[in-house]
């Protein structure tokens, strides 16, 4: 199902060299694709490359990204969900590259408010670059 | 032996059997910092998670990198200027690393890490 999202500057927080979401791509319920990059002068990034842990970071936001649009009010404030936890992370290629588009999906697998579990893929050309589970911790308004 | 991650000031540091453990104040203008987030800067998850690979590369004295994060929970948000204390078990056989990061006496973070050779 497509969606027609906001500008990401509108679902989250992240600015500058922190955003790894460029630009939301698909959205279904309890479940959103993205399209990510590490941006230049990422605090991790050596010779070009970050490690493939960063993306993480790159779920986060994709999970932060989901929380914004589900919100009743597509106008009131963008709720807060603060990463806490990481499960059975793995990843299968050491090191991501700088600037190249990676697509990032999150798919809400549970929820005991305040926190919500999602299970998340990164992956370019067809590569999975990781696979795990993260839980935030929504913040409350 | 391995070069710090920016935004870290080392304050002290020591190796033992059972592994490494350091002191270190999260500068004011560390890198991951920077858009994270307006008026309200935390230092990131993956910046303690790389924090941790670095014990872990002088834990096990040699560069590691990660492959796997059986588990990792963030139990506390971290500002800038903040003194932690970390310490990085050295890894067992399977490159498992267990690790803990402290700020003010409480846990901000805490795991295991999967390594490997680069």
């Amino acid at each position: 199902v497509s969606h027609e999202a906001p500008p990401v500057e509108a679902l989250i927080p992240h600015r500058g060299r922190a955003r790894l979401v460029a630009e939301v791509l698909e959205v279904r319920p309890g479940a959103l694709l993205c399209l990510t990059r590490i941006p230049a002068g990422h605090a991790l990034a050596a010779k070009g490359r970050v490690p493939s842990f960063v993306s993480v970071e790159m779920a986060a936001q994709a999970a932060a990204a989901l929380l914004a649009l589900e919100r009743p009010d597509s106008k009131g404030p963008l709720p807060i969900g603060y990463l806490v936890g990481v499960r059975d992370a793995r990843f299968p290629v050491p090191e991501m590259e700088m600037g190249e588009p990676y697509l990032a999906s999150v798919t809400a697998t549970g929820e005991a408010p305040p926190l919500r579990l999602y299970a998340f893929e990164v992956a370019r050309d067809g590569v999975t670059y990781a696979t795990g589970t993260l839980s935030t911790f929504l913040a409350a308004p | 032996m391995f070069a710090l991650p920016d935004g870290f000031a080392l304050l002290e540091a020591s190796l033992d059997d059972g592994g490494w453990q350091a002191r270190l104040r999260v500068e004011d203008d560390h890198p991951a910092l920077d858009g994270h987030f307006q008026g309200n800067p935390i230092l990131p998850g993956i910046a303690q998670v790389g924090l941790a690979v670095h014990g872990a590369s002088q834990a096990a004295g040699s560069a590691v990198v990660v492959t796997a994060i059986p588990s990792v929970r963030f139990r506390k948000v971290v500002r800038p200027g903040e003194v932690l204390e970390l310490r990085v078990e050295r890894p067992d056989p399977g490159g498992t690393v267990r690790f803990e990061l402290r700020s003010a006496g409480a846990l901000a973070c805490s795991g295991s890490l999967t390594t490997g050779s680069p």
